[in-house]
């Protein structure tokens, strides 16, 4: 059995980790009065954040698992004011941390484009990497693209330090690619969080299910060590009807993805996970469907987990070469922390509007 | 006898007739009246009867006396005795009259006499509620009586809570016990029960009283009918019935109380 981690830091990074606690659950309202969590694995999940409000909020994240930054109100989308308190803070995070024993892996879940959680994660990434031998993957969340200059650029520079941080991955969710999920914002988020936190979940028993003919940790590292160091999971669920065939590729087609990207253009490497009952695994199906992607990509991991009398459901792992999503964001990114220098240069030359005012001082109109 | 019916101390006149029906005259007669006992002895009116009889087919009055009565009951006279001689033979002979009764009727004597009226404040009640029988007693005469007891029997579905300050408590059971209640006097007692049981219950007040000269026993019996109470259904289960779901609730609650804590910051 893993030992697993998983810290979720800022408000978004707290949404998904007590998404990931529901499912666990079973994903009932009040499935926590009434089950156990179901987790394959020992998790320990921690939420972190600064404002109390948003760690308030969680429902399914037990008290003691949620650390307060006490940094007044958050830090209202300052990556600055954010690393400062990180730093303030770290001895109390990195302590809750050690107190929950040793790991075998940790999942750091953030968004890119906020204060706390897209300052804190590249720091606490860093600490974790000095002091544990475990590999540190991160999920982060990118924003949708109408938010704002300033979480474009908050986005830009998060993942360049994630990068620089040491973590052994960055799991791509994209919330302008899956705004579709939900109505209003509200909706939108719970189900994003819902999709990543049974992509989540079926990650954690794929690499901790003590079947035969199944992925383990192993894998995961080699296929997360592949690419530029970005990835992305899918998902799908078949019905029972549509051949295997379709639902795997389904799993890593634009309808499965987190994050958008042409896998057999910009894949490195896959794991693909099966699970369902045993009638619906043709190793034909698969191995069609399998080889189709790894004579594209390269290697694929696959793993098959039997549950007798459940609809077919597949799980992608996939590590990007290069993203062109990601390049649009930059794009964009550097646009973004243009209009906010043009826009100080701005303030600047008020600054002078001022001076011109204060060619009048100590003058009295005369009449 | 000029009456045949009287009562202690009246007085009675008895005539002796005699007749004679043999075939000779009867001579050297004597009449004894004879004394008849439960009767007094007054005085003679008329002695001076004939000592020679010719035979006849008519009566002669022999003997007038008076006596007074002086017992009860019904009472046969002594028969009178006539001695008398045969004018052939010279020989003696005995005759005996006939012997009337008398009705001496008892003595009037006053006593006392008790009445007893219940009446309860329901008719139907429900259960575990609480019933009032009133006790009305009233002497109707000029004599007083005594050894009073009024006891109310009734079924066990009914349980005695309380009453007038005279009912007493002896052997768990209620009762009145009032030594003398004087002429005409008239008095109200109330006794409270409460149903514990459903169905009919039988309540009698029982009075008991010395008239002077007897014990009298009197009763007056009523049936009460007890109809189940509003949430009585619920007293039927055993106390486990209702403590299990209590207690369930209660860990329930419990068990909410503490999750729900445990997620909350
Ligand atoms: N998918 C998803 N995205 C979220 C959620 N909440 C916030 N976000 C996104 O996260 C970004 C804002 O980051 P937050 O995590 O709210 O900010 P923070 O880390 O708490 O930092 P501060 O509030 O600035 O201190 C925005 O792009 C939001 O769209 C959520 O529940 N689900
Ligand atoms: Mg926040």
């Amino acid at each position: 059995m893993l030992n697993i981690l998983m810290v979720g830091t800022g408000q978004c990074g707290n949404r998904i980790l007590d998404s990931i606690n529901r499912e666990a659950f079973g994903g009932g309202k009040f499935s926590k009065y009434y089950s156990r969590q179901k987790f394959p694995s020992r998790v320990e999940t921690i939420a972190v954040n600064t404002a109390i409000n948003d760690l308030k909020e969680l429902r399914y994240t037990k008290a003691k698992d949620r650390i307060h930054i006490p940094n007044l109100h958050g830090v209202g989308a300052n990556r600055m004011v954010g690393k400062q308190c990180f730093n303030d803070n770290k001895d109390l995070i990195m302590r809750t941390i050690s107190e929950r024993g040793d790991f075998d892996v940790a999942f750091v879940i953030t968004s890119s484009s906020g204060g706390t959680g897209s300052s804190f994660s590249p720091l606490l990434i860093k600490e974790l990497k000095a002091r544990y031998d475990f590999p540190v993957y991160s999920i982060v969340v990118l924003p949708f693209r109408e938010e704002g200059s300033i979480y474009l650029q908050n986005s830009a520079f998060c993942l360049k330090e994630m990068r620089d941080s040491g973590t052994d991955g960055i799991i791509l969710a994209d919330n302008q690619f899956l705004k579709d999920v939900g109505g209003d914002i509200q909706s939108a988020y719970d189900g994003i969080n819902t999709m990543v936190a049974e992509r989540m979940l079926f990650l954690l028993e794929a690499l901790d299910s003590e079947m035969m003919m199944v992925t383990d940790l192993g894998d995961f590292k080699t296929v997360m060590s592949g690419g530029a160091g970005f990835a992305t999971i899918g998902y799908s669920k078949g019905d029972g009807k549509s051949p295997v065939r379709s639902v795997i590729h389904d799993s890593f087609s634009p309808k499965g993805l987190l994050f958008s990207s042409n896998v057999f253009e910009e894949g490195s490497r896959a794991m693909i996970i099966l699970r369902g009952d045993r009638k619906y695994l043709n190793i034909d199906d698969i191995s069609g469907e399998i080889d189709k992607l790894s004579s594209h990509i390269g290697h694929v991991f696959k793993g098959v987990i039997i549950r007798s009398g459940e609809a077919p459901r597949v799980l992608s792992v996939l590590t990007l070469e290069t993203t062109a999503e990601l390049e649009n964001l930059y794009t964009l990114a550097v646009e973004a922390i243009q209009m906010e220098k043009e826009k100080r240069d701005r303030m600047a030359l008020r600054k002078e509007a001022d001076a011109t005012f204060s060619k009048i001082e100590g003058l009295e109109p005369q009449y | 006898m000029d009456k045949s019916s009287v009562n202690i101390g009246d007085t009675i006149r008895v005539t002796i007739k005699a007749r004679n029906t043999g075939s000779g005259t009867a001579n050297r007669i004597t009449i004894d009246p004879g004394i008849s006992p439960g009767f007094t002895f007054k005085s003679s009116i008329y002695t001076t009867y004939p000592s020679e009889l010719a035979v006849s087919t008519t009566y002669t009055q022999m003997y007038i006396y008076e006596v007074e009565a002086a017992k009860s009951g019904s009472i046969q006279l002594s028969p009178a005795t006539a001695t008398y001689s045969s004018s052939f033979f010279g020989d003696d002979y005995t005759s005996s009259s006939t012997r009337p009764t008398v009705t001496v009727a008892e003595e009037q004597v006053e006593t006392s006499d008790l009445e007893l009226t219940v009446s309860q404040d329901k008719t139907k009640i429900k259960r575990n509620e609480k019933i009032t029988y009133t006790v009305y007693v009233r002497n109707v005469k000029d004599v007083p009586a005594s050894t009073i007891k009024i006891t109310p029997v009734f079924s066990n579905n009914l349980t005695y809570v309380s009453g007038s300050e005279e009912v007493d408590i002896i052997n768990d059971k209620p009762i009145i016990q009032i030594s003398n209640y004087g002429a005409r006097y008239e008095d109200e007692y109330k006794f409270t029960f409460k149903a514990e049981g459903v169905g009919a219950s039988n309540l009698t007040v029982k009075l008991t009283y010395n008239n002077g000269v007897e014990d009298i026993t009197k009763e007056v019996p009523s049936v009460i009918y007890v109809e189940e109470g509003k949430y009585d259904y619920l007293s039927e289960y055993p106390i486990y019935v209702y403590l299990t779901p209590i207690l369930i609730i209660v860990a329930i609650a419990g068990w909410l109380y503490w999750r729900s804590n445990q997620f909350r910051m």
